[in-house]
């Protein structure tokens, strides 16, 4: 919880000189205010890096409305914690082509991460790595995702992500027919 | 704080959704997540994502969806079993009333003239195959077309190797009728054809001794059937490779079409001695097949093959004879530069009497070869594997 700064603590850190600040004040949904270093948001989101270079980051708590507290504790423990994981050269170089490099598999750090995580804070996580354009976030948590559906049969999917199966039954025909190929031989 | 029912997975956004599925590269897995809910469904269907693995079939209708070795049995498994070739996606089946091809992801099919004398007619000036022609109508040294290996083109051409005895020859069909034609093309010097491909939207055969032809075929107007017109040459050096038949070394060439390029893979066989074994009966007892394979681009402006040391971080080749085709990867699951193939596929090795077949991946960065299906093997001879390439 050492992200987690109180009302008084902001204030305080609203007043460094703006040009020597190298962290950003996020706020929650629900009024949270966390801090960030300003180099890792910038390089780890395409939204806080445009916001930043944009000017529109505001000193009392940036409002992220869409992100609830857990989230973005959970999206600022990443960027801290991948400040410190990862030489800056690599990730320079990684961030400029994020977008047809084929995926890394997770460190054991990421994968620690997001394996900590209970079934709805991963919702959330995701969720909120998709609103701030964190691509590489997504990348892990999406990852972990498809590591809960592999092999599974649709039933077995369900059951994990607490889905209702509310097809028609016409569609189920359609999919057993497609599934033709899915049945597992026991 | 009052949170009772937590963040609905079945609404996750679409391009969330979208996102995941590009984690699950087998097959199976995305129809599987397809299944789960409407929602998800729509995901699944708008794409674009990276291909899928493809699936290893077996002729007994067990499925493998790569990455995967968990063996799937088909729902309607009469719609793969007892197929005896393949192309493409297409199986290809002969039976008493004639032959067909089916696809078993939409399960439609095609009627095939019998690849047999009575459906084969010569086309060309005959110049050169007077001789064969003469036997031909003597019956009596031209036999039954042996194995073939057919290319499936559209809906109005499949493209055929078959084997004759004057030689391994381009045959072409019209499909959709039993009672159509196999035209073999007469034409021009003899050619031992091994394998075609598609590269660019033209046909190219390979033979041999490693030569490289451009194919055209066109087709009359008036019954559609189709006939090859013209074959020219397009590399035709010296072999690459030419395998010591005294070591029992053999080659097998794949032309295949990847990223563009038009490649072909030498596979070269030799089998592996047991110790303190002698005579022929090592061939018996060894069921080890020790497997190179080399990559050559086809460089049509020097019309040679040219060596390539990588396919390429993303690219997976899938060799078949006749099956084959590159996959892009671009998922952690698989790695790509590597070269996946099916051991001791050729049944005419007469020294490679392993009873049991298995599927295999070389590496191109380093040379090794691994088994990427450990658990996965099936009997050499009655069962015939093969590659299916699902869309998404």
């Amino acid at each position: 919880m050492e992200v987690d700064k109180g009302k008084g603590e902001a204030e305080e850190t609203r007043k460094v000189a703006e040009a020597d600040r190298d962290t950003v004040t996020l706020k929650s949904s629900d009024g949270k205010l966390f801090e960030v270093s300003k180099e890792a948001a910038a390089r780890l989101s395409t939204v806080l890096a445009g916001m930043i270079a944009g000017g529109s980051i505001d000193d009392n708590g940036t409002d992220l409305k869409q992100i609830g507290s857990e989230a973005l504790e959970n999206v600022v423990d990443y960027c801290n914690k991948h400040a410190n994981s990862i030489p800056s050269a690599a990730l320079i170089s990684s961030s400029i082509s994020f977008n047809t490099a084929p995926f890394k598999e997770p460190e054991e750090w990421e994968r620690k991460f997001v394996d900590r995580l209970s079934h709805d804070a991963l919702f959330d996580l995701v969720e909120a790595a998709n609103f701030l354009g964190m691509e590489r976030l997504l990348d892990v948590t999406c990852h972990k995702i498809s590591e809960m559906m592999k092999g599974k049969s649709p039933d077995q999917i369900r059951e994990v992500f607490n889905i209702k199966n509310d097809y028609t039954k016409e569609e189920l025909e359609e999919i057993r027919q497609e599934l033709a190929w899915a049945f597992y031989d026991d | 704080m009052a949170e009772t029912t937590g963040p609905s997975w079945s609404d996750i956004p679409v391009d969330l959704a979208g996102r995941i599925l590009r984690h699950l590269p087998a097959y199976v897995d995305r129809l599987r997540f397809a299944a789960v809910c409407p929602q998800w469904r729509a995901a699944a269907r708008l794409g674009p994502l990276p291909p899928p693995l493809p699936l290893l079939l077996l002729s007994d209708s067990t499925v493998y969806s790569l990455p995967g070795s968990k063996p799937l049995h088909l729902l309607v498994p009469c719609c793969c079993t007892g197929y005896t070739d393949v192309c493409g996606n297409w199986l290809f089946f002969s039976g008493d009333d004639g032959c067909f091809l089916r696809n078993p992801f939409s399960n439609t099919t095609m009627a095939l003239p019998a690849l047999s004398l009575d459906r084969i007619r010569y086309v060309g000036d005959k110049s050169v195959d007077e001789f064969y022609l003469e036997c031909e109508e003597d019956g009596r040294l031209e036999y039954e077309p042996d194995r073939c290996k057919l290319l499936f083109c559209s809906l109005d051409l499949v493209v055929a190797i078959v084997s004759l005895w004057s030689g391994r020859r381009l045959a072409v069909c019209k499909p959709g009728a039993a009672t159509s034609w196999w035209y073999v093309s007469a034409d021009g010097q003899y050619s031992d054809f091994v394998g075609m491909t598609f590269h660019q939207g033209k046909l190219y055969a390979l033979t041999s001794m490693d030569e490289l032809f451009a194919i055209e075929v066109s087709l009359d107007h008036s019954t559609g059937d189709p006939w090859v017109t013209q074959m020219r040459p397009v590399i035709n050096n010296p072999p690459l490779f030419i395998p010591a038949e005294f070591f029992m070394e053999t080659k097998v060439t794949y032309l295949v079409e990847a990223r563009g390029a038009l490649l072909m893979v030498l596979r070269k066989m030799q089998p592996c001695y047991a110790q303190g074994v002698t005579g022929i009966a090592i061939f018996e007892t060894t069921a080890g097949v020790q497997n190179e394979f080399e990559v050559f681009q086809a460089n049509f402006r020097k019309s040679q093959w040219t060596k390539v040391t990588t396919l390429g971080d993303d690219q997976i080749l899938f060799l078949r004879q006749q099956c084959c085709e590159s996959v892009c990867v671009s998922h952690d699951e698989v790695p790509g530069d590597c070269i996946f193939f099916l051991e001791n596929e050729d049944e005419d090795r007469l020294w490679s009497k392993a009873s049991s077949s298995s599927c295999s991946v070389y590496s191109m960065r380093d040379g090794k070869i691994s088994t990427p299906l450990p658990t996965v093997s099936w009997k050499r001879g009655t069962v015939f594997a093969t590659w299916l390439f699902p869309e998404n």
